[in-house]
């Protein structure tokens, strides 16, 4: 109904009519929040727990947030809420933040208060002081530029500014240490993903998995990690989808699950080379998606072999890395793979497969995993079924996945979805469950130990990258196949535009002779170790709780003790902040604490996991007047400039003229997104509408390719008014230019490009797009167009193959074990309301087991294993799948479980210990 | 008698998020119990009606048919509670059966009479919202004017619905009649029991399972003599508190029970 002013007046009084005879009845619609809560300001926000970051209205009053509550039309979530953002208010309310930064000097007893700018001027000194006694222009004959003592970390809540802002400073002043929480959880995942599709990311949004016939989900529990993932797996089942829960536990999600396979642990790679084999042979596979869109047709060099125990060609030895010369495509004189599109040819990748999983026969699947004969093949069937046209199937993986079978689970399940012909497609793709919010965001910025913003790598001391050229020739790969336009070919412009950022008055090949050189290779345990070995002496914790990290903690805690400096920059005191502020930390160590303001009084971008921009701006609440990570850092750096242009410096060069201007965050976002030389900030929005196809070429200034035009100025710090339920094209914030389903391109033809089937994104574009989209290979990530189903980049084999090897008898009291609830148990570890949810670790024991071993619910017990041991009590149930094993709930599992192979191969998992009863109860 | 929209509750459907914990919590500003309460190995719910918890998730650890479902004020249509009330401070509105905070005294005569323990007495020092000695329990959202009950809203897998009562019915006994062939004691409830309780439920277990704890006779003896006390106590403050006392004065000499 248009609203005039005769409409207006009507139903004013019909309004006044009711509520002076029914009462307060007019609330019925009026409200969506308790009357005695509503006298209050709200604002627009989105959820800071998970990847989904479902939007919210937050309501406050004298800088106390009273409720949070669904955004009606929230389509992540259908206007409801998980227990997890109902912590919001507690966030910014609770009196434990931080409000002013503190100071502990060497050889003195207490925290002294200091002024905001004092504490940074103390940093910018710290920094600046082990910078010049580390500072090497040389590391044994290669070039380094770099300082190897400082570390930085980065905690998974900060926000994709302050994580640019982060690596900008860090870069900037030659270090080289810089890790993200998000690392930890994501990195096994992301060299699958990077090795098979060339970017590690979500490919369909949420709310697409409503478009689903079949939904596997695989190690992971979404009804406790995001719950509200559930609103679309409900609205597939009523569609009748299929759900089916891979998992050792009958967790939450099996419960409620179609089918639920209660696999052995540790044998999950094993069920999907079994699932891999069903397909190949019964040939329910889509042979045209192959063809055009996969490496299934190119042939491989002919001494490629596997031999019986599963190694492939180029074994040197258990433990050792693979020599990986045969492991590649014979080549044309173009330079382009040799191609056998009958996939006939016995060294055609598609043969490959076809002969190395031809050994995983249902029996030995069976036998291997313990499910039973009639799950497997209706399973089977199932996903057979989905490499129909118009059907597809979404596989949703988590931690327990990439934990039992390392990155080459996660290779299995790309491998089974490019099959079956799923990726790109309405309602198929692959879903890595995301514990932090801003997972994704950080992991663009910072995207590893040596990346610049972007996945931009930094130049390789070891590949001697010295000169210019060669590193630009190094990174741009440009494919001589004309179907093929990936992104990498625009690398030249991507660094360019980033360092014109950076250092605006320089020429490019001057800022790369400044530029910090690095091997690649580094990871967390080496961290401890240079930690240990006292080769690092000051550590820059944004957020970040080191106990997260893989290593044993009782060796960590030893190990911080040798640092002089730790600066850490949080919002309120966590496990770790009361650990290093506590008697028992060591008294020779300067700690410095830089209050942050809470997530809700933060002006902010979020990257959810389907890789779509959010944004939220600040309330003012208590702590409005602090800046967040990004102002702070940038007020180090201008302390820095000052302190090298007064005492001098080794290398001062990159400090001095890197260009520190920004007036708010939203600069920040601004030069992420990108602006051109000429442009004032009014025409960017504009421009941008046009430029989202052209992405070789960023605009002159951009922090972040990825995200070049993306949001225009005008949109900054605003969330989307109205959000996308069509998976359109070219219509949302997200990157790549805008593409909801990432790869949509193979959802058409290659000849004609017009749509395969019903489940064709591009069934939604119009009709010039659709043109365009002829003759272009999808994957665009990728040097060949195509995704790899012959990943050479994996260090632990091409090919995921899974041990069939039955596991040796264990002794009597001995047990196995496995479990990752890390995500859970670190937001209780960080938050005290989520305790409620998750009160404590605990360990899960089969009911038999407990009645063979003497143990009963509730009592506390001690977990040892050859590398460590806990204490924790002892909950009995049936829901385990087999007595031989135990399941840890909880943080204490990822110091006796996680070993470095987790990242390419096959951890050491399930882990044998033994359990024994402690005399007393309580810790 | 039950109102014109009803809620029904699908435990087959249920998967243990606790988001409708959460939102009772949130919505009706009531302060977090420290802690769920857990036993046997169940992680997912929170066991006792307290008078900060008005609603509950329990959890049965049965693997072969382990059943996880909210669990609230019933709304019963002949309710104890009210019957029970010796100064009429529990009353209906409109199907929904609601405690009127100002004229409770905070005996505790509904807490013994709910057959299914939803009404709590404060009895601990007031703590925000929560008053000391008074009795609280679901109001189905209808105090704070809302269209659809909080934990209903917040449910992402349609394991609460709300919507009109015969509509439901239908819904739920379609259902019931396909759950059968899973879980073979699938049943529903809420249809008869006190006179139709406003909100309905499907069992996937027997209900034998689960604990009602109440005495008939002795709530019929109770309610007698209440009804006569009240009409004397009506008449000032001070009476109504030592009409709490006598009660259970009278409870602890029946039954040889403290109430809590």
């Amino acid at each position: 109904m248009q609203v005039t002013r005769r409409n207006f007046l009507k139903i004013a009084t019909a309004i006044c009519g009711v509520a002076a005879t029914g009462g307060l009845a007019i609330f019925d619609y009026v409200s969506c929040i308790p009357f005695f809560k509503r006298k209050s300001s709200s604002q627009r926000g989105f959820c800071p727990f998970c990847g989904l970051n479902c939007a919210l209205i937050i309501h406050y009053r004298d800088s106390v947030i009273t409720a949070v509550e669904a955004e009606k039309s929230s389509f992540e979530s259908g206007g409801r809420l998980c227990p997890k953002a109902h912590m919001i208010p507690f966030l910014a309310n609770q009196k434990s933040l931080r409000e002013l930064g503190v100071i502990r000097y060497a050889d003195s007893n207490g925290f002294e208060n200091r002024s905001y700018s004092t504490l940074l001027g103390e940093c910018a000194e710290l920094i600046h002081a082990t910078r010049e006694e580390s500072f090497a222009i040389d590391r044994s004959g290669l070039k380094a530029n770099n300082c190897e003592s400082i570390a930085v970390v980065v905690g998974d809540s900060v926000s994709c500014e302050d994580a640019y802002v982060i690596n900008k400073f860090s870069r900037v002043a030659g270090l080289t240490r810089v890790g993200t929480e998000a690392l930890i959880k994501h990195e096994a995942a992301a060299t699958a993903l990077r090795a098979t599709y060339g970017i590690a990311a979500q490919t369909n949004p949420h709310y697409d998995i409503k478009n689903s016939d079949l939904i596997v989900v695989i190690g992971s529990n979404p009804v406790r990690t995001s719950p509200m993932q559930l609103v679309a797996i409900t609205e597939a089942r009523k569609r009748g989808a299929l759900l089916v829960v891979i998992d050792p536990v009958l967790s939450e999600t099996a419960k409620i699950a179609d089918i639920h396979l209660a696999i052995r642990p540790g044998t999950d790679l094993v069920l999907l080379c079994g699932l891999i084999r069903y397909l190949l042979h019964n040939d329910s596979i889509d042979k045209e998606y192959l063809r055009d869109n996969t490496d299934a047709p190119f042939l491989v060099n002919e001494s490629f072999r596997v031999d019986s125990n599963g190694n492939f060609s180029g074994f040197s030895g258990e433990g050792k890395e693979y020599d990986t010369l045969t492991w590649s495509y014979i080549i044309d004189e173009r330079g382009n793979p040799k191609t056998d599109y009958n996939l006939k040819r016995s060294n055609c990748v598609f043969q490959i497969l076809k002969n190395n999983y031809s050994q995983y026969t249902p029996d030995r699947v069976m036998n291997r995993t313990g499910i039973s004969s009639d799950l497997f093949l209706h399973v089977a069937g199932e996903l057979a079924a989905s490499s129909r046209p118009a059907k597809s199937c979404s596989f949703l993986f988590g931690g327990g996945l990439t934990e039992s079978a390392g990155a080459q689970g996660v290779r299995a399940v790309s491998v089974m979805q490019l099959l079956c012909g799923n990726i790109g497609i309405a309602g198929g793709g692959l879903y890595g469950i995301n514990n932090s919010a801003n997972q994704q965001g950080i992991s663009d910025q910072i995207g590893g130990w040596n990346c610049f913003p972007g996945y931009l790598p930094l130049p390789d001391s070891e590949k001697m990258e010295n000169d210019y050229d060669l590193y630009i020739r190094n990174n741009s790969h440009k494919s001589n196949d004309f179907s093929v336009s990936h992104f990498w070919t625009g690398f030249k412009g991507y660094f360019e535009s980033l360092m014109h950022c950076w250092f605006p008055d320089e020429d490019a090949k001057a800022v790369f002779d400044m530029l910090p050189r690095t091997s690649s290779g580094y990871n967390w345990s080496q961290l401890l170790n240079d930690i240990d070995a006292g080769t690092i002496k000051g550590l820059t914790l944004f957020e970040a709780d080191l106990f997260n990290m893989p290593v044993p903690r009782e060796r960590l805690k030893s190990a911080l003790k040798k640092l002089s400096w730790i600066i850490m920059f949080e919002t309120f005191p966590g496990d770790f902040s009361r650990y290093i502020g506590g008697t028992s930390f060591s008294k020779d160590t300067t700690v410095i604490i830089v209050p942050l303001p809470a997530f809700p009084s933060a002006s902010l971008h979020f990257v959810s996991s389907e890789r779509r921009f959010i944004a939220k701006k600040g309330l003012s609440l208590r702590q409005k007047s602090l800046p967040g990570i990004a102002l702070a850092l940038q007020g180090v750096a201008k302390k820095m400039i000052a302190l090298q242009k007064l005492k001098g410096g080794v290398f001062s060069e990159p400090i001095v003229r890197c260009a520190w201007n920004y007036s708010s965050v939203k600069s920040v976002a601004k030069e992420m997104a990108g602006y051109s030389r000429e442009q004032t900030v009014e025409t960017v929005a504009e421009d941008s509408e046009n430029k989202k196809e052209n992405f070789h070429q960023p605009p002159y200034f951009c922090g972040n390719w990825l995200y070049a035009d993306l949001i225009g100025s005008k949109s900054l710090l605003k969330r989307d008014s109205a959000p996308q339920q069509s998976l359109l094209r070219n219509t949302d914030r997200c990157w790549p230019a805008g593409a909801q389903v990432l790869f949509n391109n193979a959802g058409v033809i290659f000849k004609d490009g017009e749509p395969r089937h019903a489940k064709s994104v591009a069934v939604e574009d119009n009709a010039a797009i659709t043109g365009q989209r002829a003759r272009r290979r999808p994957f665009y990530f990728n040097k060949d167009g195509v995704a790899y189903l012959f990943a050479r980049k994996m260090k632990s084999g091409p090919i995921p193959l899974g041990s069939l090897t039955v596991l040796p008898e264990i002794q009597e009291s001995s047990y196995l074990l496995f479990g990752s609830d890390y995500g859970e148990a670190d937001m209780a570890q960080k938050y005290k309301y989520y305790r409620e949810y998750f009160p404590e670790d605990f360990l899960l024991m089969h009911k038999d087991a407990a009645r063979d071993g003497g143990f009963v619910n509730g009592d506390y017990v001690s977990v040892k294993t050859a590398e460590g041991f806990t204490r924790l009590p002892l909950y009995v149930t049936d829901r385990i799948a087999d007595k031989r094993y135990v399941k840890i709930a909880g943080s204490a599992s990822r110091e006796l479980l996680y070993s470095q192979d987790i990242k390419q191969g096959r951890s050491k998992f399930p882990v044998v210990v033994s359990v024994q009863k402690e005399a007393s109860r309580g810790r | 008698m039950a109102g014109e929209k009803s809620i029904l509750i699908d435990s087959s459907r249920c998967c243990g998020c606790n988001s409708c914990y959460f939102s009772c919590k949130s919505w009706n500003s009531l302060p977090l119990s420290g802690g769920a309460n857990k036993t046997d190995g169940d992680r997912s719910t929170v066991e006792d009606f307290r008078p900060q918890n008005w609603l509950v998730v329990r959890s049965s650890s049965d693997s072969e048919s382990w059943s996880i479902s909210p669990e609230l004020c019933h709304h019963c249509s002949d309710a104890y509670c009210v019957k029970s009330c010796p100064v009429k401070a529990i009353s209906y509105q409109s199907g929904w059966v609601v405690t009127d905070y100002d004229t409770c005294i905070g005996c505790g005569a509904c807490t013994m009479a709910c057959p299914y323990g939803a009404v709590k007495v404060h009895r601990a020092d007031s703590r925000g919202f929560l008053q000391k000695g008074i009795a609280y329990k679901c109001d189905g959202c209808s105090v704070n004017y809302s269209s659809t009950p909080a934990c209903v809203t917040n449910c992402p897998t349609g394991a609460l619905q709300y919507d009109y009562r015969m509509k439901l019915i239908q819904k739920a006994l379609k259902r019931v009649a396909d759950l059968k062939k899973r879980y073979p004691e699938a049943h529903l409830t809420g249809l008869t029991e006190h006179r139709g309780e406003n909100v309905l439920k499907i069992h996937t277990v027997s209900s034998d399972k689960q604990k009602i704890s109440f005495d008939n006779s002795l709530i019929r003896t109770v309610n007698g003599l209440f009804s006569t006390v009240s009409i004397f106590t009506r008449t000032g403050s001070a009476a109504y508190g030592f009409s709490g006392k006598l009660y259970r004065l009278l409870h602890f000499v029946v039954t040889g029970k403290k109430i809590s």
